[in-house]
């Protein structure tokens, strides 16, 4: 039905454009009859207007045989286009609504990063700080293990200075005691007795 | 604890008393006919050995021990040890029959001694375990098997391509304030916890020199584990002579015998040794100028004919013995300071051709900023690749050849600008990992931590750092992965090699701490 | 420089020509006297270094180290002195030493007895001269002399020596002996 009105409405367009056309292909004649005076001037002269009528006939069946379709392809093709483009529009939406989603979850993900970053570099830090305290205490410890060994050190120097000049002493006296009061006889006995008791001469 | 009590040092007297012998025995004697530079000609001693310990008697009857080393038709040449000025032509001298021996035995450790073994730190007397000649016959092909296990420095660039080995003789080389010591020193402050006992060997120094490397290895707390023995600038020649070979000997102890003071055995394992002779060219100086005022014959550079014989049989005595003798071993670390670079000179080529390998350290890297100043081309290892954790060999093989590309397109690249970006990408991964071999001093890393930079380099994730941030970036990533994600540093601590699990690991781990880097 | 057995014949030569000499004028004392006057030349020469070198000096004639040596060794006895100006006139005086030790090894070797250095702090007496001299006969096994030195430093006892052995019994060495054992650890620190 609708087609056929439309294809109705389309002849009739057609025809209107005929007639313009026809009428914009003989305009003399028109023209020339402006020239008459009273009703005539609005009545069709019938040897003009039956031409006429022929003219518009051929040129409607022209117009509606090769006129025609290649108006209706180029509506066609501008409504397809106007579709498309709909379709289009509707597409860019979509993609730009998933991509603020997709935006949105970045969005999340690099907060959670920073978040998980954080703790990382707060138990970094915390470990940091315990291994410094571990190893400050463990210096701490071997400090003070190599004072009392180092003091140890020193005690034992000093016992084996007090055992040394302590040697000396007595030797110093001894040798004095003997310098001063062995007589000669007394030396002499000395004398045999280290004699027969000395190594071989020849060993 | 010790009480300082009379009657305790009245015991002690006592005990020695019963220990003095009347009894008197002959001896050779002969006397001094010259003396001095610390050489004295003895006239007489017909018996004696070369190497022998003599007994010089003073004026006063202070004991000066001395060496003997020429032995002549009609006189015999010795060097003093010690107190020279104490002696004078004419006094005595006696044979002891003895060849010089040190102390050695736990009571050592920690302690800083003299080459003839004797306490110069002022902590008192050192209780000597036993004792071991100074000249010592390193052991034979049969007493030892090859080097196997690692003996880590902590410094990334020796460690990752001029691996040491426990028992390889690696020496340092190169020109002065070059940063020699200070590889050893990192060395030895990365034996902690290791198993293994440290001899630091000063020769010809400057006591201040030494006293601030002791100084050094007690913060670090590395004196709990080390001997230094120090023979000063101001020693005498003969006693900077005898120092590289009384730590060798104070070393040997430890290496062949058990933690029971019994020999070292099949099931008594011997300790492991790191001996550092800091440097063989003062001692082969200290030689010369013994050698010289002994009158033997000069050779190249005014040095004795004997002084590769010196050097060889010193560094012939680091070994890891077998099994059966206790599998003990001791690393030897010899220095020698060249001239102006230059390797070709007498001691240095001799050094090198003895050890199985060196660390070769230049002047214009080290004033470059790369420090270590290792020149990575020309140092090599000739044994330590077998003893190389799995896990290292692994990333240090492409490090290698990422640095051989470096080096080679840098010498190109100079001219030119038009690059194409196979060799842009060379030339960034290149400066990264040289970027990553610097290590500030005092900082060892330990192996698994090293290979994971190297991993890190390797993989590219240091390419698109800013150069002068990838140490900080090396520090603060093991840093976190010591700290957030251990387990992965320990497994592949504990499985030495880098499996595919570990590696996934990695990956994740490291792009998670970029991200936290670059933010 | 020559061969060293040439320098040894030459040693040699002059050992035996003092040895022969000595014996032939005065017997065993007078080997004894040449023996310890030559020590205290050698004595005498290692401490005063001029002497030595003018001794050697080849830029004065033979003659003038000739009476150099007269002049300082003139009192010694003649033989002795004679041995020296031949020494001096030949630049050999540096070989007195190794003269020296030959000649000792002659009087073994060629008279067959052995000179002892005793020292002592007192003088002997004859007791006690055949008890040392009983011990030395007995462990060298041939005759021996003995020459007696007063030494109070030795602070007491005895001190032999022949030929470079060497019996130290003085008080002074025992003491210093003492004194080290005294100074050494006692049993690994812990007093």
């Amino acid at each position: 039905m609708n087609a056929t009105v439309s294809k109705f409405v389309r002849n009739c367009t057609s025809g209107v454009v005929a007639f313009a056309a026809a009428s914009a292909v003989c305009p003399m004649s028109a023209f020339a009859e402006e020239s008459g005076a009273g009703i005539e001037a609005i009545l069709p002269q019938m040897e003009e207007f039956i031409p006429m009528l022929v003219a518009f006939i051929i040129l409607w069946i022209v117009l509606a045989k090769f006129g025609w379709p290649k108006f209706e392809g180029m509506l066609e093709k501008r409504e397809n286009t106007i579709k498309n483009n709909l379709e289009k529009a509707e597409e860019a939406r979509q993609e730009s609504e998933r991509l603020l989603a997709e935006y949105q979850e970045q969005l999340e993900h690099a907060k959670a990063q920073a978040q998980t970053m954080l703790n990382n570099a707060q138990k970094s830090g915390e470990a940091l700080e315990k291994e410094i305290t571990d190893r400050a205490r463990t210096e701490a410890d071997a400090m003070i293990e190599k004072a009392k060994v180092a003091i140890e050190a020193e005690k034992r120097a000093a016992i084996k200075e007090l055992q040394d000049s302590m040697a000396d002493t007595s030797i110093a006296v001894a040798s004095r005691l003997i310098g001063e009061d062995f007589s000669d006889e007394e030396h002499r006995k000395l004398i045999e007795r280290y004699v027969k008791e000395a190594g071989n001469l020849n060993a | 604890m010790t009480e300082i009590t009379a009657q305790s040092i009245d015991e002690a007297l006592r005990k020695q008393l019963d220990a003095i012998n009347t009894s008197v025995e002959s001896r050779e004697v002969g006397t001094v006919v010259q003396i001095g530079d610390g050489i004295a000609r003895i006239d007489g001693l017909k018996g004696t050995m070369a190497g022998e310990l003599l007994e010089f008697i003073g004026e006063d009857g202070t004991i000066v021990y001395g060496l003997a080393q020429n032995l002549e038709e009609e006189e015999v040449g010795a060097v003093l040890l010690g107190d020279i000025t104490a002696i004078k032509e004419n006094d005595q001298c006696r044979t002891t029959g003895r060849i010089l021996e040190v102390p050695s035995g736990k009571g050592m450790i920690g302690r800083v001694v003299n080459a003839l073994g004797q306490p110069i730190d002022g902590k008192g007397p050192i209780e000597a375990e036993g004792y071991r000649p100074i000249e010592f016959k390193a052991p034979g092909v049969h007493e030892r098997q090859p080097v196997e296990e690692p003996m880590q420095t902590g410094i990334l660039a020796i460690d990752s391509m001029v691996p040491i080995g426990r028992g390889q003789r690696e020496l340092i080389i190169g020109d002065r304030q070059t940063g020699k010591t200070a590889i050893a020193i990192d060395a030895i402050l990365n034996q902690k916890g290791q198993n293994m006992i440290c001899v630091y060997v000063a020769i010809g120094q400057k006591a201040s020199t030494v006293a601030t490397v002791v100084e050094t290895l007690e913060r670090h707390g590395a004196m709990d584990y080390t001997i230094v023995v120090a023979a000063t600038a101001a020693d005498p020649a003969p006693m900077q002579y005898l120092a590289p070979m009384s730590g060798a000997a104070i070393g040997e102890y430890f290496m062949y015998t058990g933690e029971d003071g019994k020999p070292a055995g099949q099931d008594n394992p011997g300790r492991h040794i790191l001996a550092i002779y800091d440097d063989l060219t003062k001692q082969a100086v200290a030689y010369r100028q013994m050698s010289l005022t002994l009158r033997r014959p000069p050779g190249r550079e005014a040095y004795p004919g004997d002084i590769f014989y010196l050097h060889s049989r010193l560094l012939e005595r680091a070994v890891k013995l077998s099994d059966e003798n206790g599998a003990g071993s001791l690393t030897a670390l010899p220095i020698i300071e060249t001239q102006a670079g230059d390797v070709g000179a007498y001691i240095p080529t001799n050094v090198i051709s003895i050890t199985d390998g060196q660390i070769y350290l230049k002047t214009n890297l080290f004033f470059q900023g790369q420090r270590p100043a290792v020149d990575v081309g020309l140092s090599v290892s000739r044994v330590g690749g077998s003893a190389q954790v799995k896990s290292m060999k692994s990333v240090a093989g492409s490090l290698r050849l990422d640095l051989a590309a470096f080096r080679e397109l840098q010498a190109f690249t100079q001219f030119g600008s038009d690059l194409d970006k196979a060799t842009q990408q060379q030339l960034t991964r290149g400066a990264a990992m040289t970027e990553l071999l610097k290590q500030p001093r005092y900082t060892p890393l330990p192996v698994e931590e090293q290979s994971i930079a190297i991993y890190a380099g390797n993989q590219g994730y240091l390419d698109d750092l800013p150069v002068e941030s990838i140490v900080r970036f090396r520090g603060e990533l093991l840093d976190y992965l010591r700290i957030n994600h251990s387990d992965t540093v320990a497994k592949l601590r504990d499985g030495k090699k880098f499996t595919d699990e570990i590696e996934n690991e990695l990956n994740a781990e490291i792009e998670a701490f970029k991200l936290q880097f670059i933010a | 420089m020559p061969n060293r057995h040439v320098i040894n014949e030459t040693i040699a030569a002059y050992a035996n020509a003092a040895i022969d000499g000595a014996y032939a004028a005065g017997g065993k004392e007078a080997v004894v006297e040449v023996r310890n006057q030559m020590l205290e030349i050698l004595g005498f020469m290692s401490t005063n270094i001029d002497l030595r070198l003018a001794c050697d000096d080849e830029g004065y004639t033979p003659e003038e180290r000739e009476s150099i040596v007269r002049g300082v060794f003139g009192s010694y006895n003649e033989l002795l002195v004679n041995l020296l100006v031949v020494m001096a006139s030949r630049c050999d005086i540096n070989m007195l030493r190794r003269v020296y030790a030959k000649y000792e090894e002659l009087t073994e070797t060629k008279l067959n007895f052995n000179i002892v250095d005793v020292t002592t702090v007192v003088e002997l007496d004859d007791n006690l001269r055949t008890v040392i001299t009983e011990k030395a006969e007995s462990d060298l096994g041939r005759d021996c002399l003995l020459v007696e030195h007063i030494d109070p430093s030795i602070q007491g006892g005895i001190i032999m020596e022949t030929r470079g052995r060497y019996v130290d019994a003085s008080v002074r060495s025992q003491l210093d002996r003492a004194r080290l054992v005294l100074k050494e650890k006692t049993d690994g620190g812990e007093c």
